[in-house]
């Protein structure tokens, strides 16, 4: 099922290959519609810029633009909602979002999305992936556009509410407007609600962010599920002093959802991260070089090269003694009963490149050269009647490959260098020669 | 003649350039104390700011108070108050920005000393380039010079 897994994101990372430019402005299109239509569904006062065609049209700015425009836009379209309902409601809001970003939001301009994401991701119930997610991902300066969202969802909520309930539109005058602002900061000072939301997702972005930082394996899976659990006990905790909206039923069971989203997402995320095409020019003495980087797919699991070594068996050992000369052998491998020479011969194939070589004519030679005489082990001075010795315990070897040439395949692809016959083998090392003398020759006419 | 050793590197700088070495670079031009220094200094400005249009803010909020008792307040208290809420603010986020681009610096430093790494690489790689072209100059001459002295006999034809 891993294995399924594993070769399902490899064919998701080679379709976002193919297509990542394509994808990438979809994706953003889509993000920055569904934004601007929650936005406008919240406090859309102002009924042009509600229009499908305006928002269709700000989407499409967005999909061409980095993140940070889709937040700015944003923070100006509250503005530009609020100015329908009065001048002065406006500049108060504008001067809010102004105070936020001098204290809190110039610290991480990058992250600014985040501010928008909590209250768009609110309508759907999910806000919790929020803190999640940055605490995988981030650091922990992103608390202050968490909280600072958190502070954007409840402004709206505020004006939502008294702009409906407490002041008639038609009737604005400055006596009203005055009650009106005295109204929406009253709530806003008052609601220390929203202080203990932005202590929780602090607390949950925090605890996520120490244990990935652990070094133990799953650190990330666990500091999700510790993080999911964080963020229920932090709000069954709020819940004893300010009831939740829907109870807590509600409450566990979106949380373990956006514990759940933030899993599929992360698992995604360790992939497509770094495996976007890069298109690069640069320029040399020589020549301008337009360079298209396309990352390798690593699917993640390593390829393990185990080779065992086993110690010569009492009966393979024994055939060195000329004792056992006439007598047949049956092949511990196969079961087959076979005369001592073809035993030997077929040893003699099973057996490494060294050791074939040892058994030609030049180790024989140089020993006759020194007059080394040829020391016989003991056990191989054994005699019929006595019981053969314990099978050694064979050896083995796990060859891990490097990290730089781990998995870098597509599955399907062979890599197994040792399902090659020696005439590959031989062909490879011939090109491989051919290659080396050839960049030297390059090197040399440059 | 397309070098692909030189172009692997300098594909792997021109990557690294165009995406978190836009921000990286911008930092080796300052000193850790002076970029640390400067950005406390921009933190101190923008923190002064918010805090007078949030001044400004309560001053709105708390309009009716403020022009019902203009003549009676206690200005004095009020100006100690102030500037003692604002030396506290200021305080709190000169020691946070501090170190926090203190840790963004240190950061920065160890992305941009495999970039440097690499640069040592291609730089001796064009070294070595240089040495083997002389060496090619070299041997070429030599053996324009022995064609020259050399007989008639000893020609390629």
């Amino acid at each position: 099922m891993i294995e399924a897994m594993l070769e399902f994101r490899a064919k998701v990372c080679l379709i976002y290959q193919k297509f990542q430019f394509a994808l990438n402005l979809i994706f953003k299109f889509a993000v920055s519609f569904l934004v601007i239509t929650t936005l406008n569904t919240e406090i859309g006062y102002d009924p042009r810029f509600a229009a499908p065609g305006v928002v269709m049209m700000m989407s499409i700015i967005c999909a061409f633009t980095p993140g940070g425009v889709l937040a700015l836009m944003c923070l100006v379209l509250t503005v530009i909602h609020v100015y329908s309902v009065n001048v002065a409601l406006a500049v108060f809001v504008g001067l809010i979002m102004i105070i936020l970003y001098a204290f809190f939001l110039r610290f991480t301009p990058r992250y600014a999305y985040i501010m928008i994401a909590i209250p768009v991701l609110g309508v759907f119930n999910i806000p919790y992936t929020v803190p999640l997610l940055a605490g995988l991902t981030t650091s922990p300066a992103t608390i202050f556009p968490m909280c600072c969202g958190i502070f954007f969802r409840y402004l709206i909520a505020v004006i939502r509410n008294c702009v409906g309930i407490k002041v008639d539109l038609t009737k604005l005058n400055t006596d009203n407007l005055l009650e009106l602002v005295n109204a929406i900061v009253d709530n806003l000072l008052k609601s220390k609600e929203m202080l203990y939301f932005m202590g929780v997702f602090a607390m949950v972005e925090l605890v996520a962010f120490l244990i990935r930082k652990l070094k133990f394996s799953f650190s990330f899976e666990i500091s999700v599920v510790i993080g999911t659990a964080a963020c229920i006990l932090g709000h069954v905790f709020i819940d004893g002093r300010y009831p939740l909206n829907g109870g807590i039923g509600k409450m566990l069971m979106f949380s373990l959802i956006s514990g759940g989203l933030v899993m599929i997402v992360y698992a995604f995320l360790r992939i497509l991260d770094y495996t976007a095409v890069e298109n690069v020019q640069f320029e040399d003495d020589d020549y301008y070089y337009y360079v298209r980087a396309v990352p390798k797919i690593k699917s993640g699991l390593k390829k393990l090269n185990i080779r065992k070594m086993d110690a010569p068996t009492y009966f393979e050992s024994s055939m060195e003694s000329e004792a056992f000369e006439d007598d047949p052998f049956t092949d511990p491998r196969t079961g087959e009963v076979l005369e001592p020479e073809k035993f030997r011969e077929n040893r003699q194939k099973r057996k490494p490149k060294e050791a074939k070589k040892a058994a030609s004519g030049e180790e024989k030679k140089n020993r006759a050269e020194s007059g080394e005489e040829k020391k016989r082990p003991a056990f191989l001075n054994l005699k019929k009647d006595k019981k053969p010795e314990q099978k050694p315990e064979s050896k083995v070897v796990i060859e891990e490959p490097d990290e730089e040439h781990a998995m870098e395949r597509v599955p399907g692809e062979k890599l197994d260098k040792d399902d090659k016959n020696d005439k590959d083998k031989k062909d490879d090392k011939d090109k491989k020669d051919k290659k080396e003398t050839k960049v030297k020759k390059d090197i040399k006419d440059k | 003649m397309l070098d692909e050793k030189k172009v692997r590197i300098m594909t792997k700088l021109s990557i690294y350039e165009k995406t978190t070495g836009r921000y990286d670079i911008k930092l080796a031009k300052f000193y850790r104390s002076d970029y640390v220094h400067y950005q406390v200094l921009r933190t101190l400005i923008a923190v002064t700011l918010g805090y007078v249009l949030l001044l400004l803010l309560a001053a709105v909020y708390k309009s009716d108070y403020l022009i019902a008792e203009a003549v009676t307040l206690d200005y004095a208290s009020i100006g100690k108050a102030i500037l003692r809420y604002y030396l506290m603010i200021l305080a709190v986020f000169a020691v946070i920005s501090l170190f926090g681009y203190l840790i963004h610096y240190n950061v920065s430093r160890k992305h941009l000393s495999d970039y440097y790494n690499l640069l040592k690489k291609l730089k001796k790689y064009y070294v070595l380039k240089e040495e083997a072209e002389a060496e090619g100059i070299a041997d070429t001459a030599g053996q324009a010079a022995a064609a020259d002295t050399g007989t008639e006999g000893g020609r390629n034809l």
